[in-house]
């Protein structure tokens, strides 16, 4: 492991973390010493997987922002404007969560895509980190019990 | 007030404190009847307040009479899908009969895992730099009354 990651991983603790400090494997531990199992990939994407949600997250290198997402492959069959619907319901009523739909691209079905960013710009806290992703992961849970997705994803 | 830097703990994360270091950053920023923060960034009018363990920010547009709700879905939806950052929707709370659509942008973070000033600011000013541009990028700004 490198220096500078080394000496990251050593005081994520408590500390306030530096935009530059902040890798996939210091994501990683954050999440560990929280008791969430969390991998990166080679991508240097890290995920987990909370109440049965798969989130995904980047560290961004043209801003100062991490990325959190989930998404859902839709059902094709379903207009548009229900899932407009279903985005701006959960938008409109859910703390954090920005809910958008990508549209079909050649063989791939078109997305229910959700995301966050958190800005790291002057630093951030592990807890912060840690209580930006239960929030998320919670209002995504709410959002689509709330609002119903039934008939709407690939797999229903 | 002593001036506000470095670590800000959740519990100081505060109305008062916000206006307080917007002020010392050359902000224009008040706290309203309804205990709102009312700022204004770079000529930007923004509204901020502090809901439980959320600090959020927001704007509010009134849409021309006569444009079609699909039609605010369709650029709602682009800024949403390609924007970074910020959030918009369509209201449900109802309007005066009469009255076209709104369109909300937000951004919300949680204080309650303790904010540096730096990253306060730095919050407030990509969430009116980027809702500036998805207004001009997304023709938002056509369709506003």
């Amino acid at each position: 492991m490198a220096k500078k990651e080394s000496v990251a991983l050593e005081s994520i603790e408590n500390s306030l973390l530096q935009t530059a400090n902040l890798s996939p494997a210091v994501l990683t531990q954050i999440y560990t010493n929280a008791y969430i199992d969390a991998a990166a990939d080679e991508q240097g994407e890290v995920s987990l997987t909370i109440d049965g949600i798969i989130i995904n997250m980047r560290i961004l290198q043209s801003e100062p922002l991490i990325l959190l997402y989930a998404f859902w492959p839709l059902n094709p069959h379903v207009p548009m404007k229900d899932c407009l619907k279903l985005c701006n319901d959960i938008n409109d009523h859910m703390s954090l969560v920005r809910c958008s739909v990508v549209e079909a691209q050649d063989d791939k079905p078109p997305f229910l895509w959700v995301d966050y960013v958190l800005v790291t710009k002057g630093g951030i806290t592990s807890r912060e980190i840690v209580g930006a992703t239960r929030t998320f992961a919670n209002a995504i849970g709410d959002g689509l019990a709330r609002f119903g997705t039934s008939g709407m994803f690939a797999q229903d | 007030m002593a001036k506000i830097k470095g670590l800000i703990p959740a519990k100081d994360i505060t109305a008062e404190n916000i206006v307080t270091l917007l002020n010392e950053n050359r902000m224009t920023a008040r706290i309203d009847d309804d205990g709102d923060i009312l700022a204004n960034v770079s000529g930007t009018n923004i509204i901020m307040d502090i809901k439980g363990p959320l600090l959020r920010m927001h704007a509010i547009w009134s849409v021309r009479e006569g444009i079609r709700r699909d039609e605010v879905e369709e650029l709602v939806a682009a800024v949403n899908a390609n924007a970074p950052l910020v959030r918009c929707s369509i209201p449900k709370n109802p309007l005066a009969e009469g009255e076209g659509y709104r369109i909300w942008a937000d951004y919300q973070l949680l204080r309650d895992g303790d904010l540096t000033t730096t990253k306060l600011l730095e919050c407030i000013r990509y969430f009116v730099r980027w809702m500036n541009q998805a207004l001009d990028e997304y023709d938002i700004q056509k369709i506003l009354g």
